[in-house]
């Protein structure tokens, strides 16, 4: 339970830096998988996991309101899948995709909140009631508290039963699984191409 | 230089409360502060108009957004300067309602500059250039990364080597752009459009999005020879290969209907899923 939490805590702060903390790419998928892999003891298996994560994710571009799935969750929570379930890779890599396209949806409401609360916000900010600093704080750490507790649920809820599932599988279906697991990249590699081609004009 | 420290450091923080109505106005807000309270210490109602002016919409690229704070800090120093004139004047002088005119047309033009060079720059050129940068290291020490079936174990010290690498390529130059971004807006002025048209961005851009692709013919060679080397050819390796190809035929097209790869991968895995079952 303990390595739960810290695996969570970590990952949760990661994940902090894909749009509100600096922007370092700490939270890109290729670092977190990497990080979780030497953390549980497998560092290639984790880069892998969080290459592959982010040759998918190549043509999700954050600007402006897009929110697109997280890959620092999809990567983070597809090598502790790995680690807690012992379920295969190709399997740990779908369910990171799918509980990156949930956290999604969750981190939309997370930012509908803010709307909520910006007008008066900025009416007690230009009063000097608030500061910018006490509301970006209080926003960080509802951001941190959400991204945690996602994290913790879906470990203890959805992960032992995911595995279940993985388990009875039939044969057939893990080969399907492996399959798509070893033409992601490839795909990922194609849009790596495009995404230099543009070729802007020069002066 | 101490304020332009803090407002450097507070730009990291730009979007920490990223929100859909106004964007990144607290954090513009939050990093302009310690600016805003010097030039305004001794005139409180001034600070006060400056934060209302401080909390309107502002967006932009989050790691050439120092040229807007910075271009912005220099604005708010004229309006400081300016007296408050309130019966028409005759001066040639430009009145304080001219400069917060000005300051406006400021905040919207850099921004808006700002983003769409960042956003080509990082976001869709140098990061997925320090992707590559990382394959090569990794094809470079022959770690069978593209492998599903991967051997645990290997190149473990040059594998780290390429992600620290990775993130260097890219934060060299985000820090070093932000840093310039704030020394060149605070002492520019509207003729160099506040430092931003110094540099010759759309070459910069051209360069490394003509090296990312040159790179990325590389990798995926490279990533072919070491994936299928080991592997006799046989009808299974073929079947393989053409329905790999296959898709990434596809994935291209999807590409120009502007449907991203993840999808592409669910419903590859439905597919194959439904497939197998069936056979």
């Amino acid at each position: 339970m303990t390595e739960l939490l810290l695996f969570g805590a970590l990952l949760a702060l990661l994940e902090m830096d894909t749009t509100y903390i600096g922007q370092f790419l700490f939270s890109r998928p290729l670092v977190v998988g990497g990080v979780f892999g030497f953390l549980t003891g497998d560092f290639l298996l984790g880069l892998q996991l969080g290459l592959f994560t982010e040759l998918l994710y190549l043509d999700f571009i954050p600007i402006g309101g897009v929110v697109p799935p997280s890959g620092a969750i999809s990567a983070g929570m597809g090598v502790l899948s790995v680690y807690f379930f012992a379920v295969p890779v190709y399997f740990a890599f779908f369910v990171g995709i799918v509980f990156g396209v949930v956290f999604s949806f969750i981190e939309r409401h997370i930012r509908r909140w803010r709307v909520a609360v910006l007008q008066s916000a900025e009416k007690e900010i230009i009063d000097g009631r608030l500061s910018a600093a006490q509301i970006i704080v209080k926003s960080l750490i509802l951001q941190y508290l959400s991204v945690f507790a996602f994290v913790l649920v879906m470990l203890t809820a959805a992960g032992p039963l995911l595995a279940f599932i993985s388990l009875g599988l039939p044969e057939k279906v893990h080969i399907a699984f492996k399959f798509s697991y070893f033409i992601a990249p490839w795909m990922g590699l194609a849009a790596l191409f495009i995404s230099f081609s543009t070729k802007p004009k020069t002066d | 230089m101490k304020i332009l420290l803090s407002v450097f450091l507070r730009s990291y923080l730009l979007q920490g409360f990223w929100n859909y109505a106004q964007m990144q106005n607290i954090g513009a807000l939050f990093a302009l502060t310690p600016a805003l309270k010097y030039i305004y210490k001794k005139d409180a109602e001034g600070l006060r108009h400056a934060v209302a002016r401080n909390v309107e919409a502002f967006n932009t690229n989050p790691v050439l957004s120092t040229y807007s704070l910075g271009a912005l800090i220099g604005q708010e120093r004229k309006i400081s300067a300016t007296p408050i004139v309130s019966a028409p004047s005759l001066s040639a002088a430009p009145s304080r309602q001219d400069e917060e005119r000005e300051y406006r047309i400021i905040r919207a033009g850099t921004a808006n500059t700002a983003a769409s060079l960042g956003d080509r720059l990082f976001w869709a050129t140098l990061k997925p250039l320090s992707l590559v940068l990382c394959l090569t290291i990794l094809f470079g020490a022959q770690v069978q990364i593209l492998h599903e079936d991967m051997p645990s174990g290997g190149a473990v010290f040059e594998a780290a080597l390429a992600v620290i690498a990775s993130l260097l390529l890219y934060n060299v130059p985000a820090t070093a752009a932000r840093i310039k971004g704030l020394a060149d807006s605070f002492r520019g002025t509207e003729d160099d459009f506040y430092g931003l048209i110094k540099i010759n961005w759309n070459k910069i851009i051209y360069f490394l999005k003509t090296l990312g692709q040159v790179f990325t013919v590389f990798v995926i060679f490279c990533g072919l020879y070491l994936r299928f080397s080991g592997e006799s050819v046989n009808v299974d390796l073929a079947a393989r290969f053409a329905l790999c190809a296959a898709f990434v035929v596809l994935s291209v097209f999807m590409k120009k209907l502007n449907i991203p790869n993840m999808f592409l991968y669910l419903g590859a895995t439905a597919f194959f899923t439904a497939a197998s079952l069936l056979a």
